[in-house]
């Protein structure tokens, strides 16, 4: 009998979080460490590269970034904790370059453009650290004149790279041109939706929101009130597409904390320990399987 | 048929995109890196919608598959119609916006565009609106919306952003005006009257008179008539209340008021003013202040609404299924013959 196969997605701009969170994936359902968690049916085919990022993930070394040249596609023979059925799941492990081509070139790689129409659903990353807001002139027309007025006085120390936006100092407040790969998060999050929509016919499509490196986060907040905080019209779009995408969102911590803190970190002597998932009700688990039990779930 | 053959037509397309050329907005960042991509992905990749704004030709997609909204934005040169869609869209972006939420466009590059020079990222300490380039075929945003208690479908809206210059032509030549075409269409004809030009003394009568003869021009061409909903809004309404001769300057939106209702509101289906401030250069103006109110009607209300009562036609006998539905849908047209 062939084994059920479940394709996903996985989307996220570049340093989004893919990577780590599929390197925490591998390491607990090979490791077994959580308990309900999914788990390694057996291994089939070659996880070379999966078992090299759980190394460097259980280690707590920086990632390799996925260039466009080095995409993967991975696959996990996974068995269910309480139902004992057995599902191929395979994810696409693209660069964020790759997602940021589509919006700002507009073409889809034709092997991707066929894993999104095969699809049942996939997971959407979102690391809060790389947003990039929609800052209004009008609205921040004070802290641009005492940066200005800073710059000449020879005062200007520096600022958070968020407030500090476009005003590089090479540069000096000088018109910079458009570039598309400039726009607010959400507006290519909400475009990359839209392609996804376009290209797979399934409705509803399951789809995991998930805001990785949510150890930054210091609000108490849900992952969903969250991205109705800072990513409004990706909120917005995904309220009123329910028909279109199925969505839950989660907060996740893959590495539990900042690589800076990686002596802290490795003290944990299982791995899993560190990994923090954050369900909407804020309840949490170590249980990184949970968005991916989600979006394997047959729709009723 | 192969998967992407049947999808030629729709928003993904296996073609090489043939109106890129044709672009005018920011043409020459979208072509090198067009061409790195061809580069690397010769003949592997498959092209997604251009997500510029549409021609009518490509609008046309939407146009036959759902029921639109057509908002035409007319006004002069610099009167704030690009500035206006991007306020719609920057509101957008913050939340819902006139109790409506966002449900998707085929135009995010185009209102990304639109929207950059009012942001920080564009490195400029004030905020600016990208001219439209007269000529540019590429002159409607999308953006589909939807209730926010979503009791009803989502609905499209098409917006024009045609340049200033059409409408410069328009109010000297009835002829060029009958070239603006898409104004038969529009379900709301929104004009803008520049507050810049209304508080400066030596230009605010040429600017009454832009409003007066474009709206002259709509209705002798025949473009506007007893069906058209109008609006007149009085734009960068935060320079006018903040203006050191407010008194006087109110007193001039106010003759500018009642002279365009004298003239035009036998006419027309509806006029109706608005003051708004798209985006403020002066006070405490929010984003989009005053589009609210009209944004509401803009999307929800059609022609149809003020179609005249007084014209009868009489039902025939033995009428059709296809009359018998017209009756039904509009009972208003029928009287019982003889």
């Amino acid at each position: 009998m062939t084994t059920p196969q479940s394709r996903q997605f996985l989307i996220g701009l570049p340093a989004a979080g893919k990577t780590t969170f599929l390197a925490a994936l591998w390491h607990v359902v090979v490791s077994g460490e959580v308990d309900g968690a999914l788990k390694l049916e057996r291994l089939e085919g070659d996880k070379k590269y999966l078992n090299k990022i759980r190394d460097l993930w259980s280690n707590v070394k920086p990632l390799d970034r996925t260039n466009p040249g080095s995409e993967m596609v991975v696959s996990m023979l996974l068995k269910h904790p309480s139902e004992n059925t057995v599902t191929e799941v395979i994810f696409p492990d693209l660069s964020g370059e790759s997602f940021t081509s589509q919006w700002t070139h507009r073409k889809m790689k034709r092997n991707h453009a066929d894993l999104v129409r095969e699809a049942v659903g996939g997971l959407l990353l979102i690391h809060p650290e790389t947003v990039i807001p929609e800052a209004l002139i009008p609205e921040t027309e004070g802290i641009i004149e005492s940066i200005r007025s800073e710059m000449q006085s020879g005062r200007h120390t520096g600022m958070k790279e968020s407030q500090t936006v476009a005003v590089d100092t090479n540069q000096d407040l000088v018109e910079m041109g458009w570039k598309p790969e400039k726009a607010p998060t959400q507006i290519q999050l909400v475009d990359i939706l839209q392609f996804v929509a376009t290209l797979n016919a399934k409705r509803p499509i399951r789809l995991g929101a998930v805001v990785s490196a949510w150890d930054c986060i210091t609000d108490t907040i849900s992952p969903k009130a969250w991205v109705e905080k800072y990513l409004p019209l990706l909120s917005q779009y995904l309220t009123t597409n329910s028909e279109v995408f199925y969505a839950e969102f989660y907060g996740v911590s893959a590495q539990g904390g900042k690589l800076e803190d990686a002596d802290a970190l490795r003290k944990k002597s299982r791995p899993s320990d560190r990994i923090r998932v954050i369900m909407n009700d804020l309840s949490e688990s170590h249980d990184i399987t949970i968005p991916v039990r989600w979006i394997m779930k047959p729709l009723a | 048929m192969p998967a992407e053959e049947t999808q030629k037509n729709s928003k993904i397309s296996e073609e090489a995109p043939t109106n890129a050329a044709s672009d005018a907005l920011n043409e020459d960042v979208m072509k090198d890196s067009a061409k790195t991509v061809d580069n690397e992905v010769k003949g592997e990749s498959i092209d997604l919608h251009t997500g510029k704004a549409l021609t009518a030709q490509e609008a046309y997609r939407i146009t036959a598959a759902r029921q639109v909204q057509l908002l035409m934005i007319a006004g002069a040169v610099g009167s704030g119609k690009t500035t206006l869609i991007a306020s719609i869209f920057h509101c957008f972006q913050r939340g819902p916006f006139a109790n409506y939420l966002f449900a998707g466009s085929d135009t995010l590059l185009g209102f990304d565009q639109r929207c950059y020079l009012a942001r920080t990222a564009s490195g400029r300490s004030t905020a600016d609106t990208d001219r439209t380039i007269p000529g540019t075929e590429h002159l409607l945003l999308h953006v589909r919306i939807r209730a926010s208690n979503l009791s009803s479908p989502a609905k499209d809206v098409l917006i024009s952003d045609l340049s200033g210059e059409h409408f410069e032509a328009a109010k000297d030549s009835v002829s060029e005006c009958r070239c603006l075409s898409l104004i038969q269409r529009a379900d709301h004809f929104i004009l803008l009257v520049d507050g810049e030009k209304l508080v400066e003394p030596e230009r605010r009568q040429g600017a009454k008179n832009e409003a007066v003869m474009v709206l002259r021009s709509c209705l002798d061409a025949g473009q506007l008539g007893q069906r058209s909903l109008v609006d007149v809004l009085f734009s960068k309404w935060d320079l006018v209340d903040t203006s050191e001769n407010k008194p006087e300057n109110l007193a001039f939106v106010e003759n500018v008021e009642v002279s365009i209702k004298e003239q035009f509101e036998p006419h027309v289906g509806r006029l109706r003013f608005f003051k708004v401030a798209a985006r403020r250069a002066k006070g405490d103006f929010p984003i989009g202040y005053g589009l609210a109110e009209p944004f509401v009607s803009w999307v929800s209300d059609t022609s149809d609404k003020t179609l005249p009562t007084n014209i009868k036609l009489h039902e025939p006998s033995g009428i059709s299924e296809f009359d018998r539905y017209f009756k039904r849908t509009l009972p208003l047209l029928f009287t019982k013959e003889g």
